[in-house]
């Protein structure tokens, strides 16, 4: 099981890398990031929108109120340019911090 | 489908931010659980359980409304103080500072109050009657960031602040340990509180309640 604390500094990275791809709402971001890491990371609303708050805060997501095909209204998030700027060296660190745990342990990424 | 929102509202409690954002906090939240409980159903649970398992996403409501205000607020509140107090109220402290300092070097003599205190009074008229102008850029400063009533005036005064923390702490460590002349060094404290914190608070002030307050009753004006 990995470490609370791991899975709190990957969390910014999670959910930007998601939004990168395209604008999803809270619930779809949760389930993307489930789903592409296999359940190792899972976001409860608990974990996910403070997260989210203090990221749009920060100007690295915006979120949006849109009404769904269904007719049900939901904030959508969307990665804005500082988001972008932000995520790119965050990739590289986590690449740099995997790649120190290789040597050390023999630990890979997937 | 059950009320998610009613349930989110009883297990937070009220989030102390502006009623519109908490109401969007609560409705974007109660979407989520509503996801939650559909996709359980789907999966073939039953719907009480399904309610359930979608609330069990909130452990610790007081702690989650905690974790959302700080979210919303914590920092923004930082950096208004910041904007609003602080940077307007150091600068003119600086500048009026800076400002004495160039009186003394052109040679302006300070006004000397014979007291029989141990301490001479020293009243710097030219810097005390330029104060008002300090005093007026740091609340406009203040105003400028948004700052309220209070941070204006804050930020307008900040210099006798700065002059009643910094020296007099150590005449009064002063006072307690001089043997010498006791009483009049208690004299001599009290006119250096007027003249150093007192007196330029109020000459400051002059400067700061135009600032602070001429140009709301504008606004209210153009409103009404």
């Amino acid at each position: 099981m990995i470490a609370s604390v791991m899975k709190r500094g990957s969390g910014e990275l999670a959910i930007l890398t998601v939004l990168a791809e395209e604008r999803l709402h809270g619930y779809e971001i949760a389930k993307r990031i489930e789903q592409q890491t296999a359940g190792v990371l899972r976001f409860n609303l608990a974990s996910l929108y403070p997260l989210l708050y203090t990221m749009e805060k920060r100007g690295w997501v915006k979120g949006t109120w849109e009404i769904a095909a269904s007719g049900r209204r939901r904030r959508c998030y969307r990665l804005t340019p500082a988001g972008r700027k932000h995520l790119a060296p965050l990739r590289q660190e986590w690449a740099k911090f995997f790649r120190a745990l290789h040597r050390l342990a023999g630990v890979a990424h997937a | 489908m059950p009320d998610f929102e009613q349930a989110l509202k009883a297990r937070l409690g009220p989030l102390e931010l502006a009623p519109q954002v908490a109401d969007e906090v609560f409705a974007e939240l109660a979407e989520h659980l509503e996801d939650l409980y559909k996709s359980h159903l789907a999966a073939g649970i039953v719907s009480e359980e399904a309610e359930l398992r979608a609330l069990r996403e909130i452990p610790d409501g007081a702690e989650l409304a905690r974790k959302i205000h700080r979210a919303k607020r914590g920092e923004e509140t930082m950096n208004n103080r910041t904007k609003q107090i602080w940077m307007p109220g150091l600068v003119t402290s600086g500048l009026a500072t800076c400002l004495l300092a160039i009186f003394e070097n052109l040679g302006m003599k300070p006004a000397v109050l014979s007291t029989r205190a141990a301490i001479p009074t020293l009243f710097y008229l030219p810097w005390l009657l330029s104060l008002p102008v300090f005093g007026f850029v740091g609340a406009y400063w203040s105003r400028r960031a948004g700052g309220g009533t209070g941070a204006r005036i804050i930020a307008g005064v900040f210099t006798s602040f700065i002059y009643l923390a910094l020296p007099f702490p150590l005449w009064s460590l002063a006072l307690v340990v001089d043997p010498r002349t006791p009483r009049m060094a208690v004299l001599g404290w009290f006119w250096c509180l007027l003249n150093w914190a007192v007196l330029p608070c109020l000459a400051l002030l002059v400067g700061a309640l135009p600032a602070t307050f001429i140009g709301s009753e504008r606004k209210q004006q153009i409103l009404a």
